[in-house]
């Protein structure tokens, strides 16, 4: 059981596709021989196949200086039945004579199915001298349509008897009607023998009477019926909607088809023996009355058919400026297409939007059924209780011959007070559509939007085209004084060397502050102690080594200028001296030795204090 | 003298001085704002006039040549309107109402060429282009040059740190995002300094096989066509179209956007 389960599900698998792939638009290109006479002719068929089948058109006419075209394309319809599906294919054929001998190559021809371009292969021909035609036969003759129907066995071609075996009919369900009403109208192939395909000769029609042709394909509808005594399949070849405009009487000429056609031949085998038919329909006498006066109302507008006129509201009581809508259906059996538009009477203080249409409708042995509704948005501009009064249509039944007034009923919506201004729906109130109603350019920039300048672009401006080197030259500088601070600081000597300076000022500040106006010991001391303090940071000398001699000698050694070590060593021996004999420094003012320092100090630095 | 006239004298001497024309006004600023009064009122000629005055008393901005594209539309100058909305955009890429007007006034041009179709990153190239602009792309460039070097100098403080690899990293990072952008940013200069569209300005155009009138007509485009400007050669300019057919036409029949902006 599972095994055939999976085998079925297999077939579904393998056929689906196929069937899929069966839909599509095929091109097939095929010749008649692949070896002929240089005198001969040889027939390029392309055989197209699929739901745009009838739309294929060649875009690429073939050339060949090998080959000159006899005549081409010639345009051919077929309509298949298998099975009893209909399916139509269309086959262009171009009829060419070789102009040398030789191996030759049969053009490719370029044709636009649908949305999609095929090109056909180039196919080897062979050409001989003189020719291999069959004596007596046609296989390449100049027509193209001569072999459409040949399947090959060729041995028997003696025509049988097949003349009330197939013919056809042309058949409406009615033959009596009225101005704007419709019918189905068939072309019907009758036939107890097998067919292998119809090709039209010939179109039928009239004048006056509007047909819309009917889609075949994909519809199983073959049936049987009985004639004269004889069981004859029917299959539809042709199908129409028929839409009479005016009245009178009309004969829709016959159809032509040639029929290919497959006859028992009586063989032990049973192999079928093809010969090409042709059959003409008969003619269909339509008679088309016109709407009888007597009766008619003046608001008759052209709707013919059976139909029921309804009306609905999706809510009766609303605020004002909200919006509701109000539906309008015309269901029923008729001209539906004839109704276009439908206008609600006019109520005080309800606005009426343009309504939207939504159809549903389907044919049914050519007439219409289904539905037309109008949906109307209304909007109640005002309180209180509106009436919707009825909305009424004028049908003529050409069932009973009466005009009939359909009406729907009355409806009223209570409308209490909104905080919506009368003139517009606004948004949320309801299915209010927007709609737009013309296209313009904005308007230009005047007020406060305005922005004038010169307009020249940021990347064009100096000053910021600066900013980019001066962001690297930024960081490269705080990278290499943040090094060069790391490095100071990684060797104390250093550190306290370059530091030397600003301690001695800062300390030469807070001295400055704090003397008065006469010498004080503690003035004295705090100088000499920032003296021990900058030498010791800046020269290394260390506190036992200030003496004259020595200071003299390091300071010396350090390049510094004599006249600067001598008011050095005069200023210390002075504060020295003041702590044995106050009076060396009584007539000095504090300012002056801050002075001096401060001279001194800049001296020492090489100018930098 | 009556009083009718003498208060018809004095409305007309009001209407004067709300509606100044164009060659009463005096700097760039105020010609723009007296062009935009004569817009209001309808008078769209004097309006132009006003803001070519503007334009050549050195006003630059993408408003101006908004209006002025305005004004152009409204006097059925389609050619002159394009051109005026693609420079607005050359200055500001992000001006939405020039974008809208462009795209409205090109429904209506003659010619419709398909462009192309672009690669993922030509798409991309296109947006920054034409959405972005040179200046974004400048200031992001910079505002990342800015990072990476604040970022680099803390990553060098503290190499010997224990957080250096993530300082590292994000200074990687950072870089390579500031080298891309300045990558972009270089190219979006390049064609802003080489790049030459030009708009044509004339109702029905030949374009021929050479710089000279007996060279044979290739095809023809129409006004508010947008082109490039190659090469000029005595008065005349060779213009390749979005589809890469080009041809000669003469230099004043096509006027180039960037010129003079």
């Amino acid at each position: 059981m599972i095994k055939r389960v999976a085998i079925g599900i297999l077939l579904i698998l393998v056929v689906l596709p196929l069937s899929l792939l069966a839909a599509e638009n095929t091109v097939k290109a095929t010749v008649d021989s692949r070896k002929i006479g240089i005198n001969d002719t040889v027939t390029l068929r392309l055989t197209v196949e699929g739901p745009d089948a009838m739309s294929a058109r060649v875009t690429a006419a073939p050339r060949s200086a090998d080959f000159r075209l006899v005549s081409g394309p010639n345009v051919s319809t077929q309509f298949r039945f298998i099975n009893g599906r209909a399916s139509t294919s269309k086959v262009l054929s171009y009829v060419f004579m070789p102009t040398r001998q030789g191996q030759l190559n049969l053009p490719g021809v370029s044709l636009q199915v649908g949305d999609r371009t095929f090109t056909s292969q180039p196919v080897a021909v062979e050409v001989v001298a003189g020719s291999v035609a069959p004596s007596g036969g046609n296989r390449r003759s100049a027509d193209p349509l001569a072999d459409l129907f040949d399947r090959g066995t060729g041995t028997d071609r003696r025509p049988a008897d097949v003349a009330d075996d197939v013919f056809l009919r042309l058949e409406a369900p009615k033959t009596t009607l009225y101005v704007g009403e419709t019918t189905g109208l068939a072309l019907l192939i009758y036939y107890r023998v097998s067919v292998t395909g119809v090709e039209l000769q010939q179109k039928g029609g009239v004048e006056g009477i509007g047909f819309e042709q009917q889609n075949l394909s994909g519809t199983r509808q073959l049936e049987e019926r009985q004639v004269n005594g004889k069981i004859y399949k029917v299959q539809p070849v042709m199908k129409w909607v028929l839409y009479p405009s005016r009245p009178g009487q009309f004969d829709i000429a016959p159809w032509v088809l040639r029929i290919g056609v497959e006859t028992s031949s009586g063989s032990f085998f049973g192999f079928g023996r093809p010969q090409v038919i042709q059959r003409r329909s008969n003619t269909l006498a339509l008679t088309i009355r016109d709407y009888p006066r007597a009766g008619r109302p003046a608001d008759f507008a052209g709707l013919c058919g059976r139909f029921r006129l309804d009306a609905s509201m999706d809510k009766t009581r609303v605020t004002a400026g909200e919006g509701v809508t109000m539906r309008v259906t015309l269901s029923g059996t008729g001209n539906f297409r004839d109704i276009t538009e439908l206008a609600l009477p006019p109520v005080d203080g309800i606005k009426v939007y343009t309504p939207k249409v939504r159809d549903n409708i389907q044919l049914q042995d050519g007439v219409p059924r289904g539905s037309r509704t109008w949906e109307f948005v209304l909007v109640p501009i005002r309180e209180g209780r509106v009436r919707i009064p009825a909305v009424e249509l004028v049908a003529f039944d050409p069932a009973d011959g009466q005009y009939h007034r359909l009406k729907t009923r009355t409806i009223d919506l209570d409308v209490s007070p909104g905080a919506v201004a009368e003139s517009t729906p606004t948004a949320g109130t309801g299915p209010v559509p927007l709609e737009r109603k013309g296209q313009d350019i904005r308007f230009i920039h005047a007020g406060a939007e305005l922005s004038l300048g010169t307009g020249r672009p940021l990347f064009r401006r100096t000053w910021f085209v600066a900013l980019f080197p001066l962001v690297i030259v930024v960081a490269g500088l705080i990278m290499v004084i943040d090094e060069r601070r790391r490095r100071v600081r990684s060797d104390t000597r250093s550190w306290a060397r370059s530091r030397a300076g600003l301690r001695a000022r800062k300390a030469l500040r807070h001295l400055e502050k704090t003397a008065g106006d006469g010498i004080s010991d503690a003035f004295v001391q705090g100088l000499v102690e920032l003296w021990l303090a900058y030498l010791g940071d800046r020269f290394a000398i260390s506190r036992i080594d200030v003496t004259a001699n020595r200071l003299r000698r390091h300071l010396t050694t350090a390049e510094i200028d004599g006249e600067t070590v001598d008011r050095l060593l005069e200023l210390l021996n002075r504060c020295e001296g003041h702590r044995y004999a106050p009076a060396v420094l009584e007539q000095t003012r504090p300012a002056e030795l801050v002075t001096t320092t401060r001279d001194l100090l800049a001296r020492l630095e090489g100018g930098t204090i | 003298m009556n009083r009718p006239l003498t208060a018809i004298a004095i409305l007309m001497l009001l209407a004067g001085l709300t509606l100044p024309v164009a060659g009463a006004v005096s700097g760039p600023a105020e010609a723009v704002r007296a062009g935009n009064r004569l817009y209001e009122h309808g008078r769209y000629r004097e309006a132009l006039d006003a803001y070519h005055q503007a334009e050549d008393q050195g006003e630059r901005s993408a408003d101006l040549f908004y209006n002025m594209g305005n004004a152009a539309y409204r006097l059925g100058h389609v050619g002159q309107a394009v051109l005026c909305y693609e420079r607005a955009l050359w200055l500001d890429p992000g001006h939405v109402d020039a974008r809208f007007n462009l795209d409205f006034v090109q429904q209506q041009l003659v010619d419709k060429i398909p462009e192309p179709e672009d690669s993922a990153v030509g798409r991309f190239w296109n947006w920054l282009l034409a959405r972005v602009g040179v200046d974004v792309v400048a200031v992001i460039t910079l505002v990342f040059l800015t990072l990476s070097a604040m970022v680099g100098v803390i990553f060098l403080r503290r190499r010997h740190t224990a957080g250096r690899r993530v300082w590292g990293a994000l200074a990687a990072v950072i870089l390579a995002i500031t080298l891309m952008s300045g990558g972009v940013f270089g190219a979006m200069v390049w064609r802003a300094e080489t790049l030459r569209q030009g708009i044509v300005v004339v109702r029905e155009l030949d374009v021929r096989s050479g710089p000279a009138d007996d060279n044979p007509v290739l095809f023809s485009v129409h006004e508010g066509l947008k082109v490039e400007v190659n090469a000029r050669v005595r008065g005349w300019v060779q213009v390749v179209l979005p589809n890469g057919w080009n041809g000669w036409v003469p230099g004043k029949s096509v006027t180039v956007v960037q010129d003079g902006l």
